[in-house]
Order: structure tokens, then C-alpha cells, then sequence
């Protein structure tokens, strides 16, 4: 290979990377709209709080793989709570309402976490090894490797899950429609709880994630504003779309940044935003949403 | 009834005389009682950039608080107000008023930041507000402000010395120089200054890149550099995205002299790096932690005796805030019993060859120039000891045209 096609595939490759990054927070944002139409703009904070949660129990001794876990877990309940405390009341409420809510919630999680976890630089004390594995030339850290098989399995989980699924089959009825769902027998309420415990779920496992690539501190949970063109792209509703979303603007942003940032720079930041504004002037719904999505 | 009249007129001349009395023997000025002295400071304390706030406030405060333990300045305690902006100039516009207008403050410490400091360089004139700003930029003291104070090498300064270094100390012949930056008033400062002495050397840069506070990653900046074969990366950025750039660096096996300012020039930086910090090279005007100096041993002191963990902080700040305190508080002692925002002022520029032990270089200010130090030290990471160890003595910039 001529040393500039390699230069061309390993950015292709990091963007994959830093795409199955984003594509992990995206996909919190989007099982949230897929099964309740809300956006929730606390997502990002929600992967924060799992973050620190993480951090904690592993200076606290536990071993990571069970941080891990008692994370998810933790982080599953606090969603619970979240619904049952915050939104339920909003339930039938203007869906402006309960953005508004959401955003409120974004800034009482910041605040409280900054309260309870301090406001520092934190240096997670990552299990996940720092190797690389290189193949033919091309780079590829071994974090970042998991982060995509992560990502994978979400994707084929998630799919399993509202296809095959009852629960699933009931989150897809509620988001389609909260009335005649009700009249199926469906419980909305029960469906609300389940989508937030799994989105937080979600959004714990990508804050891990990215706590191990980045320093850990309140501004992580900015990764979210760069994940949410991924699910205006992907399509809000769709779950394979926040993958592919996610993954499309790693690997643009990567080789804007690659080809682009010397003679313009800073142009690598703005990448996702361009994208964001193509996307809703052309395809609003995204690749993957459907043609009558509402947008917030 | 004219007794009575008369006796009513003589009380209240005596009241007015006894008033009037009371004033002239301590007339009132903002922020002084004959006891103490009310001091504001603006500096971030929650939000994404809070963990560069903090400890450079707790140093402040910290010294304040060991000064008022050992009798206050000139027998007046320090009350500090601490304002915090999240490092947001709308905030700190406020903080401003608030402190003046509702605490009236003598004075404040510091205003945020680059931006905010520039954006409050009307009413700090207007108000007479001595201060010392959290920021090093060029135009904080050309042309002349008379109530501020820079502590510290600017930016500016930074840069001509990491240049030098390469030039003199490394003796790099044809170096391949690129700038990666954040994209900060400090960042572009740090920028335009590489461009500066770039020229000054006649090497010309191969390339500036963007690295923003907050990046996942830095894949990009490094395999660009590294294709261009890059040899010395002078940085002008904050310890997390230095943390990341030095890290996805150490991924693509690629290994370049890296250069921080004071910001990221911190033991935080090797102990997040390990190894992959072994080339990185920082800039700064504040003592290393582990210094035998007087000075610094006070800045340790202090911080353990008010369980500051230096493992948690970003301890370089810890010591800026150390040092802004002490300077700020000989100012006020040298104003004498008479503490004004002038006289304060005139305290301030009597500091020559202010020494502080070690926390920072001598401090020198007049009636005419309130330009900081030119001197800093640079500093190499020692992976095996978790630190920023220094590797030069305080320095200045060779002279150039």
C-alpha cells in the first residue's frame, strides 16, 4: 500500500473508532424518542453521572468488570427514578414541556454530580488495555476495539429486542401511538420506566467508555452535543441509524480533520454541525427515520 | 422652653461634631474598616473548566486565611468573596457589579479569565480596581492599565522560550516546528506568538493544528503530524486535551519533543501519560511542587494543612493562587494603615524584586509598567516519578528583532 492510502485508512479507522464512541451515546438518545417521542437533552449527563459511579467504585477497590456492571445496574435504577419522579407527572403534557424538563434535568445533574464527585480532573483508572493492535500498518487501540464491539452487540441486541420481543413490540406500539397502545393493554407507564432504566443503562456504559479514552470531568458530558447530529443522520427513531450516524460522523470528522484542519483550522469541529444542517434541510428524517417523525 | 431648645441644640451639635469626629479619624472607603478588609475574586468553580478554577482559588484563599491567622495586614483581616463565573463573561460581568456595588470590595483578585479580563478593562479602570488577572495575554499590560497587575510570563514570553529551547538548548538544526492550539483567546495568542518568533528564526511552521478542550480524540492532529514528519509540537492548550493528544501520540508509536504552557504544565499530565509523556517538555513561572524552596514548602504546607490533595489538583494553579495571594497581600501591606484603592495601587508599585521564595520569580512593578516577569522555567516529565521535573533555571527569552 502507498503510504498515502495508509494515511487514508487509518483515519477511516480512528473515525470508526471515535464513531462507535459516538454511536454508543446516540443510541441512549434514540431509544428515549423511539419509544416515548421525547428528546432528551439529560442524556449527557446521564453518561457523566455513569462515568463517576464507575470511577468511584473502582477506587473504592471493586474490580472493573464488576463496576462495570453494578454501574449498568445502578445506572438502570436511576433511570427508574428519573421516570417515575420527573416525567410521569409530565405525562400529557406539550411535548415542549417536558424538553424543558429534561434540560432542567441536564443542568441538576451537572450541578449535583459537581456536589457529590467534585469538580476536578479525574484520571480513570482504566482495566481496558492501553496495547494497540496493529495489522498491516494500520493502528487500532485496543479501548476503542471494544467500544466498536460494544456498539455491535447493542445494535444486533436492541434489534432482537423491539422486533422480537414483547416488551419491545409494546415500546414500538407506545411510540407510534400512546391511545390505541393504551387501548391494546399496553401499560405506557410501565414502557416509559423500562425505556429510561435502559437508556441510562446505555448512556453508563458509553460514559465508561469515554472516561477510559478521556480525562474524566463534568465536561464529558458535552460528548453528547457531537453525538446528537449522528442521530439527526441516523434518524431519530432509527437504532441502526444512530450506529451508522455515529460512525459516519467519526470517520468525516477524522478526515476533515486529516485533510482539511491545516488549511483550515478548527474546521474538524464544525464537521458534525455541517452535517447536521444538511441533513435537516435535505433529509430531515434522517437515513433511517420515517417520513412523518415530528422534530423537536 | 428655650432651655429646653438649647439643651436640644447642643446635643445635636455634640452628636454632629461626634459623628463628624468618627469620620475624620477613619474616613470611609469601600471595602475598608478599621478592622478589615473585604476582597472579591472571580473565578470559575462549577462547570466543565471548573478543575482549573479551584485550586487556584483555594491557593488564594488558603494564603489569605494564613495571613489573617498571623494578625491580617496591617491588623485588618482579608475577607474573601468568592464569585464564580463558569468561566463565562456575562457571569463575571455581574460578579463585578455584584462585588462592587452590593459587597464593596476594596478590590478583586482576579476576573475569570482572558476574555472576561478583557471585556471588564473599562470598569476595572473606572471603579479603580486592583487585581491580578488569571491570564497572561499581552494587551493586560500594553498599552499601560494602571489597576492591573500581571503576575507570571505571558503567553507570549512561553512560546519565545519553548522556541529557544529548540533552537539553543537542543541546537535543532532545520526543525520541523507545528502548533497545535486550542481554539481559546489564549490558544490564538500562543499561535500568533509561534508564528512570531517562528519568523524571528526563519523557520516557517509546517503546520497549526486545532486541538479543542472537551476532544475524544486526537487521531487527526497526530497522524497529520506525523505524516508531515513533525519534530517539535509547541502546544498552547489546557491539561486534558494535552492528556489526550500525548496518549493517541503514544498509540500511532509516534514521538515528537511536545511543548506545554504554564496551563498544562503539570504533574497531572505524567501521571495520566505514564511513558507517553516522556518527550513532553512544559512551560512555567510558578516553582515545580516538589522544589526545596522556602517558598515552595509554604505552598505544601498550606495545602496539607487544608487537605488540598496535590494528587486531585491541578497543583501548578494551586500555586499561582498561592503566589497572586502573597503578592497581592504585600501590595496592601506596603499601602499602609491608609488603605485606599489608590494607595493600594501605589503599594503595588513599590514590589521590586518582590521575592516570594521560590513560588514565582521576583516580582517587579512601577508607576509605569505593570508587565509581568519575563523569566519561566521549563520543566521535562519524569514518567518514573510522576512529575514535572525542572530542567533549566529561571530563564528569559533571548533577545531577537
Amino acid at each position: 500500500m502507498t503510504e498515502g492510502a495508509i494515511y487514508f485508512l487509518q483515519l477511516v479507522i480512528s473515525g470508526i473508532a471515535v464513531g462507535s464512541l459516538y454511536a454508543l451515546v446516540a443510541l441512549g438518545f434514540v431509544l428515549i424518542y423511539k419509544a416515548t417521542d421525547i428528546m432528551n437533552f439529560a442524556h449527557g449527563e446521564a453518561m457523566m453521572v455513569g462515568a463517576f459511579v464507575c470511577y468511584a467504585l473502582v477506587v473504592a477497590g471493586i474490580p472493573f468488570l464488576w463496576a462495570v456492571l453494578m454501574t449498568t445496574v445502578i445506572a438502570m435504577f436511576f433511570g427508574l427514578a428519573t421516570e417515575r419522579l420527573i416525567l410521569r407527572p409530565m405525562i400529557g403534557e406539550p411535548q415542549f414541556a417536558v424538553v424543558m424538563v429534561t434540560i432542567g434535568l441536564s443542568i441538576f445533574l451537572r450541578s449535583v454530580s459537581g456536589i457529590i464527585f467534585g469538580h476536578d480532573n479525574k484520571i480513570f483508572p482504566s482495566q481496558l488495555s492501553e496495547q494497540t493492535l496493529v495489522l498491516k500498518g494500520l493502528v487500532l487501540s485496543y479501548t476503542h476495539l471494544w467500544a466498536m464491539l460494544i456498539s455491535g452487540l447493542m445494535v444486533i441486541l436492541f434489534f432482537l429486542f423491539f422486533r422480537f420481543s414483547r416488551v419491545g413490540l409494546a415500546m414500538r406500539g407506545v411510540a407510534n401511538d400512546q391511545d390505541t397502545a393504551m387501548l391494546m393493554g399496553i401499560s405506557v407507564k410501565r414502557v416509559f420506566a423500562l425505556t429510561w432504566g435502559l437508556s441510562f443503562a446505555i448512556a453508563a456504559v458509553a460514559g465508561i467508555f469515554l472516561a477510559n479514552v478521556m480525562v474524566l470531568n463534568i465536561a464529558i458530558c458535552l460528548v453528547a452535543i457531537k453525538a446528537f447530529p449522528a442521530v439527526i443522520l441516523g434518524g431519530l427513531e432509527s437504532i441502526p441509524g444512530a450506529i451508522v450516524g455515529g460512525l459516519v460522523i467519526g470517520v468525516l470528522e477524522t478526515l476533515v480533520g486529516g485533510y482539511l484542519d491545516q488549511t483550515m483550522p478548527g474546521v474538524k469541529d464544525l464537521t458534525a454541525f455541517v452535517v447536521l444542517f444538511l441533513v435537516l434541510m435535505i433529509r430531515p428524517y434522517g437515513l433511517f427515520g420515517k417520513k412523518e417523525i415530528e422534530r423537536v | 422652653m428655650k432651655t429646653i431648645r438649647n439643651w436640644k441644640l447642643v446635643v445635636s451639635v455634640v452628636m454632629c461634631l461626634g459623628l463628624f469626629g468618627a469620620g475624620s479619624a477613619f474616613p470611609e472607603t469601600r471595602g475598608v474598616t478599621k478592622d478589615a478588609i473585604q476582597m472579591g475574586m472571580i473565578l470559575v468553580k462549577t462547570g466543565p473548566v471548573a478543575a482549573l478554577g479551584l485550586p487556584e482559588g483555594w491557593g488564594i484563599q488558603d494564603t489569605f486565611d494564613e495571613i489573617n491567622q498571623t494578625g491580617g495586614v496591617n491588623g485588618r483581616k482579608i475577607n474573601l468573596i468568592w464569585e464564580d463565573d463558569q468561566f463565562k463573561t456575562p457571569l463575571s460581568i455581574s460578579a463585578f457589579n455584584k462585588l462592587i456595588f452590593r459587597d464593596k470590595v476594596l478590590s478583586i483578585t482576579c476576573m475569570g479569565g482572558t476574555p472576561q479580563t478583557i471585556a471588564l478593562f473599562d470598569l476595572i479602570d473606572k471603579h479603580h480596581v486592583v487585581n491580578i488577572p488569571n491570564a497572561l495575554a499581552e494587551e493586560f499590560y500594553k498599552p499601560h492599565k494602571p489597576y492591573v497587575f500581571v503576575l507570571g510570563a505571558s503567553y507570549e514570553t512561553q512560546i519565545e522560550l519553548m522556541f529557544d529551547y529548540i533552537m539553543n538548548d537542543l541546537k535543532a538544526k532545520d526543525p520541523r516546528i507545528a502548533v497545535v492550539y486550542a481554539e481559546t483567546e489564549f490558544g490564538k495568542k500562543g499561535l500568533e506568538a509561534a508564528r512570531k518568533r517562528a519568523e524571528q528564526y526563519g523557520i516557517k511552521l509546517v503546520s497549526e493544528l486545532v486541538l479543542n478542550i472537551g476532544s475524544v480524540d486526537a487521531s487527526s492532529q497526530v497522524l497529520s503530524l506525523k505524516k508531515d514528519n513533525v519534530d517539535y509540537v509547541v502546544t498552547c492548550n489546557l491539561v486534558p486535551p494535552i492528556i489526550t493528544f500525548l496518549k493517541t501520540a503514544e498509540k500511532y508509536d509516534y514521538w515528537p519533543t511536545t511543548f506545554g504552557i504554564s496551563w498544562s504544565c503539570d504533574d497531572m499530565v505524567v501521571k495520566a501519560c505514564k511513558d507517553a509523556s516522556k518527550n513532553y517538555i512544559g512551560v512555567n513561572f510558578v516553582g515545580g511542587w516538589e522544589d526545596d524552596t522556602p517558598g515552595m514548602k509554604r505552598v505544601r504546607e498550606l495545602a496539607k494543612k487544608n487537605d488540598r490533595d496535590p494528587a486531585k489538583m491541578l497543583t501548578s494553579l494551586y500555586t499561582i493562587g498561592v503566589g497572586t495571594a502573597t503578592v497581592l497581600a504585600e501590595g496592601m501591606k506596603r499601602a499602609g494603615q491608609d488603605l485606599t484603592p489608590e494607595s493600594y495601587k501605589d503599594g503595588m508599585e513599590t514590589l521590586n524584586n518582590f521575592e516570594t521564595g521560590g513560588i514565582v520569580p521576583p516580582v517587579t512593578y512601577s508607576s509605569t509598567s505593570h508587565a509581568p516577569t519575563t523569566v519561566a522555567r521549563l520543566y521535562r516529565a519524569a514518567p518514573d516519578k510522576g512529575v514535572m521535573a525542572p530542567i533549566t533555571d529561571w530563564r528569559s527569552p533571548k533577545e531577537m528583532k
